[in-house]
């Protein structure tokens, strides 16, 4: 046993040790360098590994409990990376926020380091987010009575908490100006309230993008063309970004309206001869049983 | 010591996931380092028999992990592989999870026992199996699959479970672990007792069963003492009759112990095989010991380069026999193809002993030996060894024919009489009922002589050296004066029941009989009397198959039923094509019912044994228009798997039984089911129980033939429950065959073993004497009386042999029996299926010592009924109080005086039971004459009870019985040899004819005294209580 205690000891430091460049390598700000990031996640993540505090199958205590906290230190960190990395890669893909996610519930849900952990609502909160901005309004429900129920008024008071459950409001009721006014709140405005973190700001943004998608779907299907002003009312969005927005989605601007594009709608044709078939064919197997 | 921390997955099953999922450990898979991959992996294992159904979601992504273009390293995909095993194991689908196990490896670890593991394995087993079996697939089974069932073996041998790992190596057909299994368990005999067992009786298919059996005969000669006798066993089953006179011809020249097996192993083979195979063993033991043998062969002899010594006899091959007898053998067992190490390795061995007669001194011992081993092997000795034991110990209460002859009124009673009489004296040779009623006897006419007649061939069963003198009044006479034929064809079948299955020189007789006969009577009984004697002889005696064909193109209904029937026995178990041809032709043309009957029995026994072989005549008879010729299927089927407990035989007569239009055809089928079932008589009540409540009489009656035949002599606790309500059904041949059946059921069972015996036998007197009873019932009751008390009450009706097979004369004669609804002749053929029970030891002189057997077990649980004693009533009554008289008496002198009483009492109670033979009614009688004079109260019960109690605790545990013995076959395993002198060759618990070795030779031996034949003299009266034994009761008890 000396030889591994001594190994795993070394091994906790190392973890410690990579955890520092992290937060260094993090608090950089935005010039940071992704790549070596995620090297340092990727070597923690294997050390974590070695040390067994990767999700673990059993609770600790003592020592080891900090090896876990320190664990779920790390893989918020990863989470908080992975959401910065889609926001400069200005893309959609939240697998890698996910498997955080997935690993770091199983830290603050089974293993009970929720409380330890100052940024547990934080994670859940942009979790719910990204949810929402992925339309998942289900998934968003399921999600949200997992965690609610054990702690109701600590989780629903928690301002990342908060703050998602009332966008989801807004958007089954339609208020779309309410959520894009969350956008032209000034950061600071948002920290007073208590959301501090930049990368839930990320996903308020998602969730704007994604409900002026939807809206725009619906207007292609219902106008033929519709007057600039209108559009660019309906979609929350200056008339600048406005012809940003048209280009993307193909549509025409041109005196004053914005043009739809037909699109060749395949109607469905209902399989009627075969319904018909099929019904008269239960009739007579009926017949038959009878 | 972190690692503490956790706790450890032996300790707890419970693990940390409640509340969320796996879905963590799940997102770990998709990092791209592949050690968080495998460290997913290791931890999904842990968790999977509780979260597959979260698994179950992300199966894809670890199907991917499996791959072999997976980078991880093998081990972590047989992780992966194993995590999918056990996923699709939860999910049900059984052909993913073995495919996934196979694919992992080691890690698929046998020596957990859990359901996983079990489940895989067995399906893992059976694709093993069905690869195996499936011979265009041999070489291409999956190595690993071959690996996880190597390991299972390992495993097995681990554990020390040999059976099991045997049962596996018969399935997977793996001789090599078949033979392991039994060389590593350490109880060779046990085992090879088991395996031989298995073969016997679960393994269904012929060629199959061969190959086990060969391989077991290696392993029985390869012992450090040979079992020559279970060898022979195989040998039987193998038809090998070279390889059986092989062992006798080793056996008798290796001194006068061997010689001891050697007439063993004759007697065995005379019990279990056909006359075929017995004649074929003989006719090459006469041809090598020639020089031993009376007649001359002069040719052979002068046979230059001879071996010097008698003992080099067997040996063949000088360069290379060497003088281990077991060695030689295995040369000659083994597998085909395996070059053997002798000289010239194409001609099996025994060839070349026919070839290369010794020259040697013909020494008078050996010659006596010879001569006694060829009569063993005739049957000549069993026969009159049984016989002698029938005759000695007849037990037959004359009593009980008396009343039914009394009571009875119509003439189909009392030819029911005359056959019950003949069933109570089977083999006894004691006509003494007939002579004391030949008045009433005369007045059987007609068919009903022919049946009277013919039951003294039941009577004289095996009576073989005096069959013609004793039947010469009722033979055919020579210049035939015109008779109406009904006694002479009796006659001619009595004497073939007599020589059933041991023809011999009667054969000949009956054929020149059978070609003068003048009439249909004659004609029929000669047919029947030539097949019952040349059963099984097949195309040895083609002569006789011509005269029975003749006979049968006569179409004439009552000889061609005859001789239908006698064609099939002549040619049973042979499938022989010409028979079957000519039979099956004959059939369709015929114009006479009776004919047709008689050869749906006839083609049916010539599929006697022959399993599959003889599936493609049942589908075609099957499916046949005729009613009477799908029966014959029906009939093919239960002889061609007699005994298998076939379940594809099972079903195709269920499905006979429950759908056939033609009552007869599913009366038959029924029937049948009881001759699948009779080796696993515990199995028949289950299968024909809803039968019994058939709305079809017919089926409900052969639902109690069915159980009367699988369940003969057991005295099944299941059988008799399912018979009772039978006995009341409101169908007369309903009640017939469950007075029938219950009589086979109950054979030879006492109150102690079987407490309804007493209820049924009450029953069948009540039914005869009941006036509004049926005839058909009362026929059934008359019979039922005849089989309960069969043979002299020495006998059951058993269609197995004492070794568990096949006993081809029961079955046929139980076949024959069935025919009674037809034709009442044929009931007398039960006679055949009467088995003598007992233990008879010889000497090497083939006589009986006196000597004794110890049957560890109280007396009374096998012990004869009593006798029927209904004339005095008021007396039976006062044997009961009796018991009670004495005992009130020895306890109100205990209360006098303490001690002395004690000693009468005990003596008096040890001296009751020591009297075996006679009925306790006896003693019990003279004491209560004696307790009388004294005059005492017989009203203290109660006190009178404690000690009855009391004396029967007193009652001994044993008995000591005289050579030949009556033992039944629940007794035989409570059974030993006492004394010191003479030591059994074999364990004498198997029961039947068994050699005993003389440890003293040069000392005379006192021999059992023959008693004559030809039942009781008038003055010999049952009354001597035997003095000697008590002391040598005291004796053994030192």
């Amino acid at each position: 046993m000396g030889d591994k205690s001594e190994s795993h000891e070394d091994v906790v430091k190392s973890v410690y040790e990579i955890r520092k460049k992290l937060a260094k390598e993090w608090n950089i700000g935005l010039a940071r360098n992704y790549d070596k990031v995620d090297e340092l996640l990727n070597q923690a993540k294997i050390l974590l590994a070695k040390m067994q505090s990767y999700v673990p199958l059993a609770l600790a205590e003592g020592e080891a409990r900090n090896e876990l906290t320190l664990a779920c230190d790390i893989l918020e960190l990863g989470a908080r990376v992975s959401v910065a990395k889609m926001a400069v890669e200005k893309s959609d893909n939240s697998e890698e926020f996910d498997r955080y996610i997935a690993q770091l519930k199983h830290y603050y849900f089974d293993l009970n380091i929720g409380n330890e952990s100052a940024y547990m609502y934080e994670m859940l909160g942009m979790n719910l987010l990204k949810l929402l901005s992925q339309n998942r309004i289900m998934d968003f429900h399921i999600e949200l009575e997992l965690f609610v129920h054990s702690n109701t008024e600590k989780a629903l008071n928690d301002p990342y908490i908060k703050k998602a459950v009332e966008i989801e409001q807004y958007l089954t009721e339609g208020r779309y100006n309410k959520i894009s006014a969350l956008l032209t709140t000034k950061e600071d405005d948002l920290k007073v309230t208590g959301l501090k973190s930049t990368s839930f700001r990320y996903f308020i943004e998602r969730v704007v993008e994604n409900s002026r998608t939807i809206i725009a779907d619906v207007m292609e299907k219902a106008y033929a063309r519709l007057d600039k002003k209108s559009a660019s009312k309906s979609l929350y969005i200056s008339e600048v970004d406005m012809n940003k927005f048209a280009k993307e989605r193909n549509w025409t601007i041109a005196d004053d309206y914005v043009y739809f594009p037909k699109k060749n709608e395949e109607t469905e044709i209902l399989p009627s001869y075969q319904l018909v078939q099929d019904g008269l064919q239960y009739a007579r197997d009926l017949d038959t049983i009878i | 010591m972190h690692n503490v921390h956790f706790v450890d997955r032996t300790v707890t099953n419970h693990y940390c996931l409640l509340n969320s999922s796996t879905a963590g450990i799940i997102a770990l898979l998709d990092e791209q380092q592949h050690e968080l991959k495998s460290y997913a992996l290791k931890k999904l294992d842990q968790v999977v028999n509780e979260f597959w159904p979260e698994i179950a979601d992300y199966i894809t992504k670890i199907e991917i992990l499996q791959e072999a273009e997976s980078p991880l390293p093998q081990r972590d995909r047989q992780l992966a592989s194993l995590i999918l095993s056990k996923v699709y194991y939860h999910l049900g689908s059984f052909g993913e999870a073995l495919e996934f196990a196979l694919a992992a490896g080691p890690l698929f670890d046998l020596s957990q026992r859990n359901e996983y593991i079990e489940t895989i394995l067995a399906k893992c087993l059976d694709r093993y199996i069905h690869l195996r079996l499936d011979k265009t697939t041999e070489n291409s089974i999956d190595p690993r699959l071959g690996t996880i069932v190597d390991r299972m073996f390992e495993q097995c041998f681990k554990d020390k479970q040999y059976k099991q790992a045997l049962g596996v190596a018969l399935e997977t057909r793996r001789m090599d672990m078949f033979g392991s299994a039994i060389m590593n368990s350490g109880n060779e005999t046990e085992m090879l007792a088991y395996a031989f067992r298995v073969a016997m009786t679960l393994i269904g298919e012929r060629g199959w069963r061969d190959e086990i059996l060969k391989s077991l005969i290696g392993i029985y000669a390869g012992l450090p003492s040979p079992d020559y006798v279970s060898m022979c066993q195989c040998l039987i089953y193998l038809d090998n009759p070279e390889e059986a006179a092989l062992v006798i011809e080793k056996l008798s020249s290796r001194g006068a112990e061997s010689q001891l097996m050697a007439y063993q192993i004759g007697f065995d083979l005379y019990e279990s095989a056909t006359q075929n195979f017995l004649a074929r063993v003989l006719a090459i033991l006469k041809r090598n010991q020639a020089a031993f043998l009376p007649q001359p062969v002069a040719a052979v002899v002068a046979t230059p380069a001879a071996p010097t010594e008698a003992e080099g006899a067997d040996q063949p091959m000088p360069p290379a026999a060497t003088d281990d007898i077991s060695t030689a053998e295995t040369q000659v067992i083994a597998p085909e193809g395996e070059a053997t190490t002798t000289a010239t390795p194409t001609p099996p061995a025994v060839v070349a002993a026919t070839a290369a007669p010794p020259k040697v001194a013909v020494s008078d011992e050996m010659k006596k030996h010879w001569e006694q081993m060829i009569k063993i092997l005739g049957g000549e000795v069993t026969i009159a060894l049984q016989l002698q034991f029938l005759v000695r110990s007849n037990k037959s209460d004359l009593m009980i024919l008396k009343q039914t002859k009394d009571s009875v009124r119509v003439s189909i009673c009392h030819t029911a009489t005359v056959i019950a009489n003949s069933f109570m004296h089977s083999g006894t040779t004691s006509d003494q009922f007939l002579r004391e009623n030949l008045d009433w006897l005369a007045r059987a006419t007609n068919w009903a002589k022919f049946t009277a007649t013919g039951s003294l061939g039941v009577i004289h069963r095996g009576h073989e050296t005096e069959a013609r003198s004793l039947m010469q009044s009722y033979l055919p006479r020579d210049g035939g004066a015109a008779t109406s034929g009904y006694s002479e064809g009796g006659a001619l079948y009595a004497l073939g029941i007599i020589h059933a299955n041991h023809g011999g020189g009667i054969i000949d007789y009956l054929l020149t009989q059978l070609k003068d006969a003048p009439n249909e009577m004659i004609r029929h009984g000669g047919c029947l009397g030539l097949g019952l004697a040349a059963m099984g002889l097949g195309t040895v005696r083609q002569d006789v198959y011509e005269i029975l064909k003749n006979n049968l193109y006569q179409d004439d209904a009552v000889t061609g039923e005859a001789a239908g029937i006698a064609m099939g026995l002549t040619m049973l178990g042979s499938m022989n094509e010409t028979a079957v041809t000519d039979m099956i032709a004959y059939a369709r043309e015929t114009q006479h019912e009776k004919i047709l009957r008689g050869l749906a029995l006839g083609i049916s026994f010539l599929c006697f044994g022959k399993l599959e072989g003889a599936d493609a005549l049942i589908t075609t008879l099957l499916s046949d228009k005729d009613s009477l010729l799908r029966r014959a299927g029906v009939f093919c089927v239960a002889m061609a798997y007699c005994g298998t407990a076939a379940n594809s035989a099972i079903q195709t007569l269920l499905k006979v039984a429950v759908s056939d239009v033609n009552d007869d055809v599913r009366r038959a089928a029924v029937i049948g089911l009881g001759f699948l079932l009779f080796r696993t008589p515990e199995q028949c009540p289950s299968v024909v129980s809803l039968l019994t409540e058939s709305y079809n009489p017919h089926v409900r009656y052969g639902a109690a033939m069915a159980i009367g035949i699988a369940c003969a002599g057991t005295g099944s606790k299941d059988a008799i429950s399912l018979i009772e309500p039978l006995t009341q059904d409101s169908v007369n041949y309903v009640r017939q065959g469950a007075l029938l059946a219950s009589a086979m059921v109950l054979i030879q069972q006492t109150e102690v073993t079987c407490p309804k015996v007493k209820e049924f036998r009450a029953l069948y007197t009540k039914v005869l004497n009941d006036k509004h009873d049926d005839v058909m019932a009362k026929f059934g009751a008359i019979l039922a009386q005849g089989i309960i008390d069969g043979g002299g009450r020495n006998v059951t009706v058993s269609l197995s042999s004492r070794t568990g097979h096949v006993w081809l004369q029961g079955a046929v004669g139980m076949l024959l029996f069935t025919h009674y609804w037809y034709w009442f002749p044929m009931s007398l053929s039960l006679g055949l299926a009467f088995a003598p029970t007992c233990i008879v030891a010889v000497n090497k002189s083939l006589e009986m010592p006196v000597l004794e057997y110890k049957s560890n077990i109280k007396p009374s649980t096998f012990a004869y009924p009593p006798p029927l004693e209904v004339a005095k009533k008021e007396e039976k009554e006062r044997v009961a109080t009796a018991i009670l008289s004495v005992t009130a008496k020895a306890k109100r002198r205990e209360a006098e005086k303490d001690s002395t009483p004690a000693t009468k009492l005990s003596t008096s109670a040890k001296e009751e039971p020591m009297e075996v033979d006679v009925a306790p009614v006896e003693t019990a009688k003279e004491k209560k004459k004696e307790d009388k004079k004294e005059g005492e109260d017989v009203v203290k019960t109660e006190s009178a009870e404690k000690i009855v109690i009391e004396v029967k605790k007193e009652e001994p545990t044993f008995e000591l019985l005289k050579n030949p013995a009556r033992v039944m076959k629940q007794q035989l395993r409570f059974m030993e040899m006492t004394g010191k002198r003479f030591k059994a060759i074999k364990d004498i618990t198997s029961g039947g004819i068994i050699l005993v070795k003389d440890s003293n030779p040069t000392d005379p031996v006192e021999l059992v005294q023959p008693v004559a034949a030809c039942g009781p003299k008038k003055e010999e009266e049952e009354d001597e209580p035997s003095p000697p034994e008590p002391f040598e009761y005291n004796d053994i008890e030192d």
